[in-house]
């Protein structure tokens, strides 16, 4: 259905988010002195790194447990330690499942992985202003996400435009960024389109039962442009195929690219992926299959080729694990996968030309690490476990790229996301 | 009585319960039915019967059972020539109950021959146990919150219920007192829910966990009539909210420890034999210094030596293991990722050797080696593949 707006997002705001924004505000209220604290020291090498974490809270324990916070958590990441400290709390009425800022930094936009957003079997996503210095966010608008239960959004390299995966309506959205952060009503809306790929996946370990997604249409996980911003990679994990869109910057449409997409082994569900060497490169996480595959990408055609194909997990295993995110470090010599029901986050190098060689493993000391992310100073790597309701920080040895726990649990509901204040 | 449980695994390091060519044999229990475990799909397919190597731990299939009523839980009779499970359902011939099963053991190949199968007397038998007479095996049913006695027959049948007590008294909170900071560990404290039963090693009492009612009732058992009577004390109490799921007995039948599953603590209390009293003395989290978040803890188990204590984190997925001091006071020594979630169930393998950790929503049984010394555990690289695996016994 087509979007009004010009009416709606007023609605939204007065209808859910305004509270939200009120016990916001007065959770970082309580907080104002640490605030002003940090504002005295702003030139000291300590001051904090911050960092906001959604929550998103599902099946966790025994009948019935569920960590009952929503929401969007503002933290204190001391950089010498990389101990984070909870410092706010903006509060609304739905799970989030991805956040992301836009490279301003001023912005940040959220998924919430709704269906029924104001009575429409659609999701929702969120703009907020960033105030920088005390981390404060306020609502700027809510709009439809053109789809059932968005998992995922990214800002287009431009700036301009907001990509929006809806992971339960099988679409995805471009929304525009209007000057002041805002979104707009969506440029274009595109299902995709596909065969369904079989239940049990194609490269999972023996005995596992990784089934999950391939069952009731398209579920596109991820959308993300290349670095040159000509091309959208869209990552379907029903469909077993990475999706390739020409991206029109003018009127924020996409039209299919030639080839139009690549497909992975049939059941493994490429879930997330990440770019590197200039946009040369993707690694491509299969969510059913626990592999990362290396492409090579062409910027000028927009296609991708397999060049290798890796487990996430440990020699000798055994089992059902859900792989879930996927970091690269900023030197572009290591990549972290995070491990679902395995519990871990697998580390491999990148060799010279992009070969993946396997270096270790680490345990999150959580259940069910949804996402993983990596400091703006390189130095830590942050496990957002999801039913075991913490945050876990493990220091990164720069050199080898191992992981060290550093002892510190930070407690929240159900992380499911997590993002740096650059 | 001429054998403990506890004495049972201390016997079998002087070579009992091997078979000639020196395996030991292990059963695993499964969630079996599309209605699993919180509403999940199991994935098991019944009672899988393993061939252990004693040198390396290695698991190696001998065989299934197929039996699609989530037999979760096995235990064997003292003589280790029969099995009896739990099937964790709610509908069991039309009524609002599991069952239980008997099966005969062929000791030679571990092959399980069903023996008869009847009503548990409450919905969702999570843990049964047969006395040290031999003569009745005792169930705890979580949903139902009832506890029921069963004779065994001279052929290893089981006979109609000769008592069951539905289990009364004040549900408690249902935010834990004794949690980690940050903990959402929140379950069971709807209504009373029996969580485990056994006899002391005595055999003159009989304990049962409950966890929504947050405290360990203790029953004198009449072994001609197999009938159960409240002790007085009737109960102890953990802290509100707390949960008491599991517990076990020091090979000296006067330690009890007890695991709390939502406080993720162990409580060490004296049990007096002869009054039945439980007298609590040491309260200790299962969890490392700092953790914060939920954590579900599982199974309890002390190593036969009597020198240490292992406990399973559920979403801290791992083991943790304390020494046992003077007096039976518990020092924290260490812990282990599971390498996989959930660990609902782990033993200790007749020599002593090594450690199965049973994870559930991860599908397969890892296996650790133990350094009889320290208590320390290693992973050994071993996963199994095992569909809902929820509880591992060996064939002693």
């Amino acid at each position: 259905m087509p979007w009004n707006d010009s009416s709606h997002p007023r609605d939204a705001f007065s209808r859910f988010s305004r509270r939200g924004f009120l016990k916001g505000a007065a959770a970082l209220a309580v907080t104002s002195p640490s605030l002003a604290r940090t504002q005295r020291r702003a030139n000291s090498t300590n001051r904090p790194i911050l960092a906001y974490v959604g929550a998103y809270a599902g099946m966790q324990g025994p009948v019935g447990s569920k960590a009952s916070e929503q929401g969007i958590y503002l933290f204190h990441m001391n950089p010498a330690t990389g101990v984070l400290s909870q410092r706010g709390h903006f509060a609304n009425d739905s799970e989030t499942a991805w956040l992301e800022i836009a490279s301003s930094g001023t912005h940040m936009y959220a998924a919430n992985i709704i269906a029924n957003f104001q009575g429409t079997n659609s999701g929702s996503v969120s703009a907020f202003s960033i105030d920088r210095e005390s981390g404060h966010l306020e609502l700027l608008n809510t709009v439809s996400s053109q789809g059932a239960s968005p998992a995922h959004v990214s800002v287009h390299p431009s700036g301009k435009y907001l990509l929006v995966a809806n992971f339960g309506g099988g679409s995805v959205a471009v929304l525009p960024i209007r000057s002041n952060g805002e979104l707009g009503s969506a440029t274009d809306v595109k299902q995709d389109q596909g065969k369904v790929g079989p239940i049990h996946p194609t490269s999972a370990p023996p005995g596992n039962f990784a089934i999950f997604g391939h069952d009731d249409g398209a579920h596109p996980h991820m959308i993300q442009a290349d670095p040159t911003g000509r091309f959208v990679l869209v990552n379907d994990l029903a469909l077993d195929k990475i999706f390739i869109w020409k991206f029109d910057i003018q009127k924020g449409t996409l039209t299919a690219n030639d080839p139009p997409s690549v497909s992975l082994p049939p059941g493994d569900g490429p879930r997330h992926s990440v770019f590197q060497a200039d946009g040369r490169r993707l690694y491509s996480l299969q969510e059913q299959g626990s592999t990362l595959v290396w492409f090579d990408f062409d910027p000028t055609s927009g296609s991708l080729t397999a060049k290798q194909t890796v487990s996430t997990l440990p020699k000798g295993f055994t089992g059902t694990s859900f792989t879930s995110g996927v970091v690269a470090s900023s030197d572009g010599r290591f990549v972290y996968v995070s491990n679902r029901l395995h519990d871990s986050v697998a580390i491999f190098s990148i060799g010279k030309g992009g070969m993946l060689s396997w270096i270790d493993e680490v345990w999150t000391r959580g259940d069910y690490p949804r996402a993983i992310n990596i400091d703006p100073t390189g130095n830590f790597l942050c496990s957002c476990n999801q039913r075991s309701d913490a945050i876990t920080t493990f220091h990164i040895n720069r050199e080898t790229g191992h992981l060290t726990f550093t002892g510190h649990y930070a407690s929240m509901g159900a992380p499911a996301a997590m993002v740096f204040l650059a | 009585m001429a054998l403990s449980f506890m004495s049972s695994p201390l016997s079998l390091t002087q070579g009992q319960g091997k078979s000639s060519n020196g395996s030991i044999l292990a059963c695993v229990g499964t969630y079996s039915s599309p209605q699993g475990p919180e509403g999940s799909v199991g994935y098991g397919q019944g009672i899988y019967l393993f061939e252990m190597n004693p040198a390396t731990g290695a698991l190696t299939p001998r065989g299934l059972f197929e039996d699609p009523s989530n037999p979760s839980w096995l235990a064997l009779d003292p003589s280790g020539t029969h099995m009896y499970a739990a099937n964790e359902t709610a509908t069991f011939q039309g009524a609002n109950s599991g069952s239980v099963s008997a099966f005969s053991i062929d000791r030679s190949n571990g092959h399980l021959a069903p023996l008869n199968t009847v009503s548990s007397q409450g919905a969702g038998p999570t843990h049964l146990s047969v006395h040290p007479s031999g003569k009745y095996l005792l169930v705890a049913n979580y949903f139902g919150g009832t506890a029921a006695v069963f004779p065994i027959r001279s052929n290893g049948e089981l006979g109609s219920a000769s008592d069951v007590k539905k289990d009364q008294g004040k549900v408690g909170p249902r935010h834990p007192s004794s949690a980690p900071p940050g903990s959402f560990a929140i379950s069971g404290h709807d209504v009373p829910h029996a969580h485990m039963i056994q006899a002391d090693p005595s055999g003159r009492f009989v304990l049962a966990s409950d966890l929504g009612l947050d405290q360990i009732l203790i029953w004198r058992i009449d072994l001609q009539s197999g009938t159960l009577t409240p002790n007085d004390p009737a109960f102890a109490s953990l802290p509100p909210g707390d949960g008491p799921r599991h517990f076990a007995f020091h090979a000296n039948g006067k330690w009890l420890y007890s695991l709390q599953e939502e406080a993720s603590t162990l409580v060490l209390f004296d049990l007096d034999a002869s009054s039945g009293k439980l007298t609590a003395r040491q309260t200790i989290s299962t969890l490392p210094k700092g953790f914060t978040g939920t954590n579900f803890t599982s199974e309890v188990m002390v190593s036969p030596d009597g020198r240490f204590v292992y406990v399973s984190n559920r979403l801290h997925d791992s083991i943790t293991f304390f020494s046992i001091g003077k007096e039976g006071v518990l020092s924290w020594v260490g812990e282990v990722w599971t390498r996989g979630d959930y660990p609902r169930h782990f033993n200790i393998d007749p020599t002593g050797n090594f450690l199965y950790s049973c994870n559930q929503r991860s599908d397969a049984v890892t296996t650790f080696r133990i350094n009889r010394q320290t208590g320390d555990l290693t992973f050994t690289g071993q996963y199994t593949p095992v569909g809902t695996p929820s509880i591992i016994i060996f064939l002693t």
